[in-house]
């Protein structure tokens, strides 16, 4: 009985020599095999604890980063709209390249062109270009696309001007009509295919046509040319339409359709009068 | 009755096991050795040593320390607390400080037997997170100190009639 009670005082000692036993024993290759049923048995359940830690740190790194989180999201918000931009600014690189192709191969050599981008539309059938006199634009300058005439520069700022277009209530021109059928690259001398002249005048939201002569034989679809002085060149206007068949007129009226859609045009050239 | 107990521990272990493994992923804490402090004094050393022994070779299997190293650190510290339960009472208030040392010690000890034994080195001190250390052990003390009140107050006299009339 005291032998016990003495054993149980000294048990912690014990105790300690058992773990130092243990110790050493798994020092050797004995210690292997000890641990393998347990580690075989017990292995799983502390994976299952491990990754359901895991998964709480996780979120609580995320909350505690939040806001590390919420400044990438907007950094990245930024950066999706500079890409946008610049993707944006490659199309229209590659529509302004279009137009200069198409541009070039129809342009009058004589002239100086001048690129420029449409900015804004008026309500009064008037275009605003990024162009100005910081460019060389000036008043009275033809604004081309091709050989359509698109305007003419009525206005200059140092970075922007205003082009009236044949939509406007102020502009007139004298034109020309001529068959669609016309083949520009075969006929040397056109004036024998003058089928009548006529006088334009822009109503906003159409181009009106008159004072073709009675008996000319204009029809729907036949084309329209300035031929004016203030243009110094031959340029196409459009398409005649609607023309009149009253027999009490003296003359002839109708409309013009214009080659382009002015307000879906994003190029234009500003055609410079070899002074600039 | 016999089996039914042994069944119970070792269902227990398994969930002692997952809790231990959780809470070391999510705050490096260890309810292990809040267990075994709690256990001290209260049930018998044997059972106290069968428990601790085979707990231990169980977390040295899985988380591949040397075989022995928490038991040897369980056991220098349970005669460590041995010796201070001479100087401090166990049931004075001062325990608790018995008790922070018991498991600070723990939490430094482990990586540095750990180290001895398996590289044969020391750890570098410096490197350890002693803040969340001396963090682990305050709360783990905390968690002590509810435990003592919680056994105190089922055990009283007086709450045992109500204990078993609800």
């Amino acid at each position: 009985m005291k032998i016990k009670k003495e054993l149980k005082n000294y048990s912690t000692f014990f105790y300690l020599l058992f773990a130092v036993i243990l110790v050493l024993v798994g020092q050797s290759s004995a210690g292997e095999s000890i641990k393998y049923p347990f580690s075989y048995l017990f292995t799983p359940t502390y994976i299952a604890g491990s990754n359901a830690g895991q998964k709480v740190s996780d979120w609580n790194n995320a909350l505690i980063n939040a806001s590390s989180y919420i400044e990438e999201y907007n950094s990245m918000k930024d950066e999706i709209a500079k890409l946008k931009a610049e993707n944006v600014e490659q199309i229209l690189n590659y529509e302004e390249y279009l137009s200069l192709k198409q541009h070039s191969s129809i342009l009058n050599k004589e002239y100086k062109y001048l690129e420029a981008k449409i900015l804004n539309n008026t309500e009064d059938g008037k275009i605003i270009i990024n162009r100005g006199s910081e460019d060389g634009v000036s008043r009275g300058d033809i604004v081309v696309l091709g050989k359509v005439y698109i305007g003419t520069v009525s206005d200059v700022g140092m970075d922007t001007s205003l082009v009236r277009l044949p939509l406007s209530k102020s502009s007139s021109f004298e034109v020309i009509i001529m068959p669609s059928t016309v083949d520009w690259n075969k006929e040397g001398k056109v004036d024998a295919l003058i089928k009548s002249t006529g006088v334009v005048t822009g109503d906003l939201d159409r181009i009106v046509i008159e004072n073709m002569g009675i008996n000319s034989n204009v029809e729907e679809g036949d084309l329209v040319l300035i031929r004016d002085d203030r243009v110094e060149d031959v340029l196409v206007l459009g398409t005649l339409v609607n023309v009149s068949s009253n027999p009490a007129s003296t003359y002839k009226s109708g409309e013009v359709i214009g080659i382009f859609d002015y307000y879906n045009i994003l190029t234009v050239f500003i055609r410079q009068n070899g002074n600039n | 009755m016999g089996i039914i107990k042994w069944l119970l521990l070792t269902i227990l272990c398994f969930f002692l096991l997952f809790l231990e493994s959780f809470l070391l992923k999510v705050f490096s804490f260890s309810l292990f050795i809040i267990i075994v402090i709690s256990m001290k004094g209260r049930v018998k050393d044997n059972l106290l040593y069968i428990f601790t022994a085979i707990f231990s070779i169980i977390l040295d299997s899985v988380m591949h320390t040397p075989l022995g190293t928490h038991l040897l650190v369980l056991a220098l510290l349970m005669l460590f607390y041995d010796f201070l339960n001479v100087v401090i009472p166990r049931d004075s208030a001062f325990n608790y400080v018995s008790i922070f040392l018991f498991i600070f010690l723990y939490y430094i000890l482990l990586p540095t037997a750990n180290s001895l034994l398996q590289d044969g080195s020391f750890p570098n001190m410096l490197a350890l997170p002693w803040l969340s250390f001396f963090v682990n052990s305050v709360i783990s003390v905390c968690i002590c100190a509810v435990i003592n009140h919680f056994l105190k107050y089922v055990r009283e006299d007086s709450s045992a009639e109500r204990i078993r009339l609800s």
